[in-house]
């Protein structure tokens, strides 16, 4: 199906809960309103029209204003793409989770619950997957700050090139 | 010892842990089992060892200056690595890349992945107790390696594709030696095949073991020739293709139960050895192919200095060693990335392991681990 033939049955299934779309840009987007996110993604898998069984990937983006959750879906019978894209907000980045429909999204879901913070409610397994398990803070957001030590290990080296003595650097801690 | 009761001893799981320097983990890679006796119940994957927060750097640094970091996504098959960021970040530029570079790309690529699967399969044999094949493997791949040093400088981490083209020219005498190596290398395979592929041991440790079926492999997103030996007949090469690959004549091997006279099925770790052999074979035949085909020309399209892509976002698939590799880039119109993402086959294989890893022999995890291919940098990234 071409991008805009399947960005109106979309549309015109779900209406007031796509927020934006479009077909413009390298890829087809959707964004969907988060609390109807699982309605959409069943409607997305199981459809005859859609039927879009792969998840590629899915991830999360830190975007200052708010924090965007994405999956890329391919149908391998249909051969078409979609992003679907959700919009949560830095103080409460909260969303349905979509593992028990995709299962590939498990491990996705905790990669960026551990890298960008998103909680997703009624995920089975939401623990940290990179880092270690008692880490403190998100690395992918923007305004993230790494600590200076982690267990008493060092996380900086003092750098013999840059011309800091070891007590400036001290200082600078 | 007398603490134990009859109850813990007969009745009760058991938690054991494997890796993260267990020889057969391939890397670091670290799996709490838990067993009923010698039978696994689940094998739960604790990754994260090798997290090198390659997706954090990529948005401090300008677009070209990435591709070092790509080869150490999968330090096996980094050409792979290399050409699927290219491929990706030319989409968002709108860049033509002139015909000759292609040519040279598809040729690095497909050498690449040779040597992937050579190491692949090589491995898989040495974990079950067969090392020499896993040594005449080797000794093959240090050819593939010495061209590809010819070419760019380096073993493993090229650095050797830019956008736009590639580095420096392929040299005829090269492609002469490596026209040449494609002869020996064909019969080497076979030679590798007479060692171990037909063996009845080797046959009766894979043979109906791990069975990954083709509603699994796509559930969980399992790619490449993972995929392909679960029956379904997918390749970015062939159904999305990118670069020349659709002037490429190649099949696409799919697993057919190579093992059934042992009890094997479709889908087994037998498959997916054998699939990677046989693309072992095309990739030979894409090699011919490309050096026979190919152009005289430039070898770097016309690059900005400074490059801006288009505000907007993209995810550009590619099929590398293990399967699809895809950059997804959000650009925010300067000239760095406001947020890369990697995907990798390893990732979602092993994100499987958990369910797949049930009602099997401890023994069998290790042939199961060994065929899925999995490279642990390509996990964590």
């Amino acid at each position: 199906m071409k991008p805009s033939e399947l960005l109106n049955v979309i549309e015109a299934e779900f209406g007031d809960f796509i927020l934006e779309s479009s077909d413009q840009g390298f890829d087809p987007y959707i964004v969907v309103e988060p609390d109807a996110l699982r309605d959409v993604s069943f409607f997305l898998r199981d459809d005859e029209r859609m039927k879009f069984d792969f998840l590629r990937t899915s991830l999360g983006t830190d975007k200052i204003d708010f924090i965007e959750s994405l999956f890329v879906l391919y149908s391998y019978e249909l051969k078409h793409q979609l992003i679907v894209k959700v919009e949560l907000s830095h103080k409460n980045p909260e969303v349905d989770t979509v593992s028990d429909i995709w299962k590939a999204a498990n491990w996705y879901e905790r990669e960026s619950y551990d890298l960008l913070g998103i909680n997703y409610k009624d995920h089975p397994d939401l623990r940290r997957l990179m880092m270690p398990h008692d880490w403190v803070g998100h690395p992918l957001l923007k305004d993230y700050k790494s600590p200076k030590k982690y267990h008493g290990m060092d996380l900086y080296r003092f750098n013999p090139v840059l011309k800091v003595t070891k007590k400036k650097a001290k200082k600078k801690k | 010892m007398s603490n134990i009761t009859e109850k813990e001893v007969f009745f009760d799981e058991m938690t054991l842990n494997m890796g993260p320097h267990h020889p057969s983990t391939h890397g670091v890679l670290r799996f709490v089992l838990k067993t009923d006796g010698e039978i696994l119940k689940t094998a739960i994957p604790d990754v994260g060892f090798l997290h090198r927060s390659i997706e954090k750097i990529a948005e401090s640094l300008p677009y070209p200056q990435f591709f070092p970091y790509t080869d150490r996504v999968d330090y096996l098959a980094a050409m792979n690595a290399n050409h699927a960021y290219a491929v990706a970040v030319e989409k968002l530029l709108g860049i033509e890349v002139p015909e000759r570079a292609e040519y040279i790309r598809v040729l690095v690529a497909e050498m690449n992945r040779i040597a992937s699967h050579m190491v692949g399969v090589g491995s898989l044999a040495s974990d079950l107790g067969a090392f020499t094949p896993f040594l005449f493997n080797l000794r093959d791949r240090e050819y593939l390696y010495d061209y590809l040093e010819e070419m760019c400088g380096a073993r493993l981490t090229y650095n050797y594709l830019s956008i736009g083209g590639v580095h420096r020219d392929l040299k005829q005498e090269t492609a002469d030696k490596i026209l040449k190596f494609v002869e020996q290398g064909i019969k080497n395979l076979d030679e590798f095949n007479r060692l171990i592929a037909y063996n009845k041991i080797f046959l009766r440790r894979l043979a109906g073991v791990a069975v990954v079926n083709k509603k699994t492999c796509i559930e969980y997103g399992i790619v490449g020739p993972n995929l392909r030996a679960a029956g379904l007949k997918y390749d970015v090469r062939k159904d999305q293709p990118y670069s020349i690959y659709d002037k490429l004549d190649f099949d696409i091997p799919v697993g057919e139960a190579y093992a059934a006279s042992d009890g094997g099925v479709i889908g087994d770790a037998y498959d997916r050895f054998m699939v990677r052999i046989k693309e072992m074979e095309q990739s030979y035949k894409i090699i011919k192919q490309v050096l026979k085909e190919i152009p005289e020309g430039e070898i770097q399209a016309k690059v900005p200095r400074k490059l801006k892509p288009p505000v907007g976002d993209i995810y550009v698939p590619t099929e590398s060693a293990r399967g699809e590799m895809g950059y997804y880039i959000f650009s925010d119109g300067t000239d760095k990335p406001w947020r890369l993402k990697i995907r990798t086959g390893s990732f979602s294989a092993m994100s499987a392991f958990e369910e797949i890893s049930n009602g099997y022999f401890i023994a069998d995890l290790v042939s199961a681990i060994g065929s899925f291919d999995i490279v642990a940098p390509e996990v964590d990234r």
